[in-house]
Parts: structure tokens; C-alpha cells; sequence
């Protein structure tokens, strides 16, 4: 038998495992009743208090243009709006408006169209998201109220984004598709975490270590074998998380559209950043669990290790500043490379390189502990750590 | 000599001195053994031996291989059983004796079939019935039987050196009995050299061909048993060990 499938028949026989895999399909599966409440909840986030707001009288007639001036004088809302003259509304959002409506239709024969452009941000991609929804629904509203008889109107929405202008099909499309991509990293990420703590807590709590470490095999192979059974696992476990996911999806009547935003190079761009964090989630928490004397232990290693993972997800919703800089910090690659249809490839390129290059770091470090005694004095190592501190104290 | 053990020390990172500069050498077919009291530094000059910790200073060479220098040659050529008996309790005792085979076999560019040979012999010096071996896991597994198990994969790769710490802890009469002979055995037939530590003198006095005393880190005398009991004019080993013990006591006071 070799290292790979004895280190992955020891974590199959695992019930906590066992139940890593089974368990979120059926949790996720069962969860859609409760999905389409926080779905709500999710369209009232974005507020249009201090929004600044254009509306461009293009191509109208008298009426029209009469009925326009008087919505604008009497809005309630709390955006503030401009009527201007012209049709080019790109040039329009740069001079700083957040929405630009351009009517098109005419009173007389009860019809408008309207396209509503909203400048996105990556900085504050929760609120570009957010706003189209929320504008058309306010201005379909202003309309409506202005016109004595039902009129007959159609909305769309586009974003501006990065020097280029997206449907707002197509920009949610890339969103929710990327917010799967999203998940999946978590998904992947704290099933390794543990895992790969477990195997070392495991060794060490079935007083196998000394004799792993007697056998002739190589440090290097010991902690690439480990890790490579901790990632088959955790996939196992992704991949049942996933299927909940998109089970539960589906029977809350939303469709997650990968569609062709996300290019078969992209998809490949992203496993492999999924592959660098989750390698350099594993080796870490195999470091880090060395110093562990039971897998209770290990096992409370892999939060620490995997929650610094939801910090790029925060601060895509709160600003995230992009920069060649923010993609070399660890847990970055996957977030970039979820946003390379929108800002490029050129970063997730960069972060990518970057966390293989830090996972081989904290490899190098591993494979160093575990030719060091340290790898048979972990726990103890750390106690005398603990009393050396204290005394200093 | 297959095993140079020359002015070992040892100091652990807390600043315990485990080994004050201890010195031996073992022929190659020889069973040799350590004996001592618990924490005279045993464990620790075998895990140096193993090339687990390294020592403070001194040199260990194993078949002419430094394993301070060259660890990964040096485990091609040693097997080690720690004092501590263990088992991965999700793989059963046979998976347990493949795994390990298999690993030690293969880094000495063994064949499939030598491997599986090995395997099988492991499985017949168990003593255990080969339904335990394959059905039961090794959680299930009482102490003797994991020790059992262990002491099995290292006569069945046939090491240079087989490293056991106190092999017959837990064991029964009849088991320890047996382990004794196959030990012997197996050095016999295939040359193997064993160093082994020991709390049972009689263990000692019947298995080992030339013993060395450790306390506190230093060895305080080395020798055949049988010369050993003779030097101090005692009944047994363990008489021998009690004058050595005592006799040391007064030259300190």
C-alpha cells in the first residue's frame, strides 16, 4: 500500500469526514425554503440616499419633455436629479452622476423606454449590484405616477465598469456566478484546513509519528502525500457542498448563469487559484497542527487557518482596492480571479504566482519542522515556548 | 562495527542534559542492549540512532553511514519500534503491515514481489489469525497485538539494524517468549543486528549478546552479560545491576 491511498483510507474512515461529505449536500439541499427570504432581503440593501442622478432628455417631445420637468420638480425621492440635454450618457457618468436615465417615448402615445446606466465600482460592487434593481424600480414609479393613464414602459439597465459598459444580465450573471466560485473556496478551504490538521493531530495521538518519521521516506514526499490526500478529500466534501448549493439554487427558482462571461481560461484561471489557496491552506494547517497532540487538537487549527479566507470576500463588498500589491497577499488569488472577467487577468496572473509562491514558503518551513526534532517535541516545544514567555513576564 | 555511537551528548532545548557523552559500538549479527532506569537516556540515545533528534555533539555511524550527515540512507538501513506502542486505528493490522513494508521495501528498491513476500512473513510472525489481520481495524487492537504487529514489519524487511525499545512491553509469558526467540532467530539467520532496551533483566540476560548499563546520560559499564555477572560476583544480570547501581551510589556519597 502507498503513502497516498493509506493516508486517504485513513481519513475515509472517518466519521467526522464521512459526515464533511455527506452532510452539506443535505443541508444546502434542504435549505431553499429559507433562501428566497434572505433573497429579499438582499434587494432592499442598496439605499439611493445621496445618489446623484441624471436624467438625459433625448429624442423626446414637448409633452414628454413637460412631464419630465414636472417628475423632477416634484420627486420625493432621496436621490438628487438633473434633467440635461443630450443622449450620450457615458460621457454624462463621468462627470461624476451615479445614474443616468436616457427616455426615450412619448407621453402622447403612452410609451416610454428607458435605459438606466449606473457607474459601477469594484470598490463598492455590493452597491453596483444593487442599484440598477432598485433605480428602475423607483424611476418605472416616477413615470408612472406622472401620466394620467397607464403607460406602457420598459426598463433596462446597464453598468458602466472599469472603462467598459455591461448589461445588467450580464453583470449579475458574472456576479452570481462568481459568488458560487466564491462559496466553492470556502467550501474547499475548511474541509482541507481540517484535514490536513487531522492527519498530522492523527499521527501523533496514534503514536505513529516516530515511526513515520524512522521509515526511509523523504520529509518532502511525507508532506506533499499528505497534503495531496487532505485536497482529494476536501474536493469530495467541495463538491458535495456544491451540488447542495446548486440543488438548493434551483429549487428556489434562481438559476446561476456561468454562461459564456466566465471563458473556459478563466474557469481553468480560478481552479488554479482555488488549487494555490487550498495547498497553501493544507500545508499551513499541517505546520501549524504539529505542534498538536491530538486530533481535537489539529482540528482546532483549521479555522484559524481558513477564516482569513473570508477577508478578501469582505472587502469585495466594503471596497476592495485594487492594485498589483493587494493581489500578493495570501488568500487573494481566488477573489481575483472570480473578478477577471471584469478587471482583467492580469491580477489573478499575479496573485495567483504569488500564493504558490507563499504555499512553497510555508512548505519549505513544514518539510524543515519535520526534519527538525521539533517534529517529535511539537507539543512540548510549544509548553516550553509558553513557560519561556512567562517567565520573562 | 555496524554501530558507532561515539561521545554522544545531548542537551534538550530546556536545557536537560539526556546524554553526557556515552560511547559504544555494536557488531554487526549482535543483539545489543540498553538497560537502565526510566529517564537515563535510553529512548533518547535511540532516537538519535534512528536519526530523530540529532545529537548536541559526537558522532552515530550505521553501516558506515553518518546518520547525523546522511539521515535518509541511514532509515534505509534501520528499523525502529518506539517504546510507545501505536497503530492507525482506521487501518487494519494488515493495511498497517503493507503500508510500512511496503514504504521501508520500496526506498531499498525492493521488487513487488519481494514486498509481498515480506508482507506475508510479517503476517505469519504476528502469531495473529489472518481474519483479525484483515477484517479487524487497529483501534480495536489490544496493546500486545499492535506491539506484536510492529516488532513483525521490522524481522520481515530484514534491516541492518532493528532499533527496539522495550519490544516485549505488554506482551504476555508465551507471546514474550516467542518475540525472544524470533529476535534471536532472525539475527542468527540473517545477520541482523538489534539493539534493544530492556526493564527485564532476565529479557536481557537471555536475548542480548553484550549489554551496556546507562544512568543519568553516561554508560557505567558495558559487557557479555555472563561477564558482566561474574565482574560483580553476582547471582544474575539483575544482581549485577543492583551491585553496579549501589556501588555507584557510594562512589558518589
Amino acid at each position: 500500500m502507498k503513502m497516498l491511498e493509506k493516508e486517504v483510507r485513513v481519513l475515509m474512515r472517518e466519521p467526522m469526514v464521512i459526515a464533511m461529505i455527506v452532510l452539506p449536500f443535505i443541508i444546502y439541499s434542504s435549505m431553499a425554503p429559507f433562501y428566497g427570504g434572505i433573497a429579499e432581503q438582499t434587494k432592499e440593501a442598496a439605499k439611493l440616499e445621496g445618489v446623484k442622478t441624471a436624467i438625459l432628455v433625448c429624442d423626446v417631445d414637448q409633452a414628454t419633455r413637460l412631464l419630465l420637468e414636472t417628475i423632477v420638480s416634484r420627486q420625493k425621492t432621496n436621490m438628487t436629479i438633473h434633467l440635461l440635454e443630450g443622449c450620450n450618457a457615458t460621457s454624462v457618468l463621468a462627470e461624476g452622476y451615479d445614474i443616468v436615465a436616457v427616455i426615450n417615448g412619448s407621453v402622447l402615445r403612452r410609451s416610454f423606454s428607458t435605459a438606466l446606466y449606473v457607474r459601477g465600482s469594484i470598490e463598492k460592487f455590493t452597491k453596483t449590484m444593487a442599484l440598477p434593481a432598485t433605480a428602475s424600480a423607483v424611476f418605472t414609479d416616477l413615470l408612472a405616477r406622472g401620466g394620467e393613464e397607464e403607460v406602457n414602459m420598459t426598463v433596462k439597465s446597464y453598468v458602466y465598469l472599469n472603462n467598459r459598459l455591461y448589461s445588467f444580465e450580464e453583470l449579475s450573471s458574472i456576479f452570481n456566478s462568481a459568488t458560487i466560485m466564491i462559496m466553492a473556496l470556502f467550501f474547499i478551504l475548511f474541509p482541507a484546513a481540517s484535514l490536513g490538521a487531522v492527519l498530522i493531530g492523527a499521527e501523533r495521538e496514534e503514536r505513529m509519528l516516530d515511526v513515520l518519521l524512522s521509515l526511509p521516506v523523504r520529509r518532502r514526499d511525507i508532506a506533499l502525500t499528505k497534503a495531496t490526500a487532505a485536497l482529494i478529500v476536501s474536493l469530495l466534501a467541495a463538491a458535495s457542498a456544491i451540488g447542495g448549493y446548486m440543488v438548493m439554487l434551483t429549487r428556489s427558482g434562481l438559476e446561476v448563469p456561468f454562461r459564456f462571461y466566465f471563458t473556459t481560461l478563466d474557469i481553468v484561471l480560478y481552479a488554479v487559484a482555488l488549487l494555490s489557496e487550498a495547498f497553501f491552506v493544507v500545508i499551513l494547517a499541517m505546520l501549524i497542527s504539529i505542534f498538536t497532540s491530538t486530533i481535537r487538537g489539529a482540528q482546532a487549527v483549521a479555522p484559524i487557518v481558513a477564516f482569513p479566507a473570508l477577508i478578501p470576500f469582505f472587502m469585495l463588498m466594503t471596497g476592495l482596492p485594487l492594485s498589483y500589491k493587494t493581489a500578493t497577499i495570501p488568500y487573494m488569488a481566488s477573489i481575483y480571479s472570480v473578478l477577471a472577467p471584469l478587471i482583467g487577468r492580469n491580477y489573478a496572473v499575479v496573485s495567483i504566482a504569488a500564493q504558490f509562491t507563499e504555499a512553497l514558503i510555508v512548505a519549505a518551513v513544514f518539510i524543515k519542522v519535520l526534519e527538525s526534532e521539533i517534529a517529535i517535541s511539537g507539543p512540548e516545544t510549544l509548553k516550553q515556548m509558553a513557560r519561556r514567555l512567562r517567565r520573562r513576564r | 562495527m555496524i554501530v558507532i555511537v561515539d561521545r554522544v551528548e545531548k542537551v534538550y532545548p530546556g536545557g536537560v542534559r539526556a546524554l553526557r557523552g556515552i560511547s559504544f559500538s555494536v557488531r554487526e549479527g549482535e543483539i545489543f542492549g540498553l538497560v537502565g532506569p526510566n529517564g537515563a537516556g535510553k529512548t533518547t540515545t535511540f532516537r538519535i540512532i534512528a536519526s530523530l533528534i540529532k545529537p548536541t555533539s559526537g558522532k552515530v555511524i550505521v553501516d558506515g553511514v553518518d546518520v547525523v550527515a546522511h539521515p535518509f540512507e541511514a532509515r534505509k538501513r534501520i528499523a525502529y519500534v518506539p517504546e510507545e506502542v501505536g497503530g492507525y486505528r482506521r487501518l487494519t493490522g494488515l493495511e498497517y503491515l503493507k503500508f510500512i513494508v511496503t514504504t521501508f521495501l520500496r526506498a531499498r528498491g525492493a521488487s513487488r514481489e519481494e514486498v509481498e513476500k515480506s508482507v506475508d512473513e510479517a503476517v505469519e510472525l504476528t502469531g495473529l489469525p489472518y481474519e483479525k489481520l484483515s477484517k479487524t481495524k487497529m483501534g480495536d487492537y489490544s496493546k500486545g497485538m499492535k506491539r506484536r504487529l510492529q516488532v513483525a514489519w521490522v524481522l520481515a524487511v530484514k534491516p541492518k539494524l532493528a532499533i527496539l525499545d522495550e519490544p516485549t512491553t505488554g506482551l504476555d509469558v508465551e507471546a514474550s517468549y516467542e518475540l525472544r526467540h524470533l529476535i534471536k532467530e532472525y539475527s542468527k539467520k540473517y545477520g541482523m543486528t538489534a539493539l534493544i532496551s530492556s526493564h527485564n533483566m532476565f529479557e536481557v540476560e537471555t536475548v542480548c549478546d553484550r549489554v551496556a548499563l546507562i544512568k543519568n546520560g553516561l554508560i557505567i559499564d558495558e559487557g557479555a552479560p555472563r561477564e558482566i555477572v561474574e565482574k560483580y560476583d553476582a547471582v544474575n544480570l539483575e544482581d549485577a545491576y543492583m551491585k553496579i547501581l549501589s556501588s555507584k551510589k557510594t562512589m558518589h556519597s
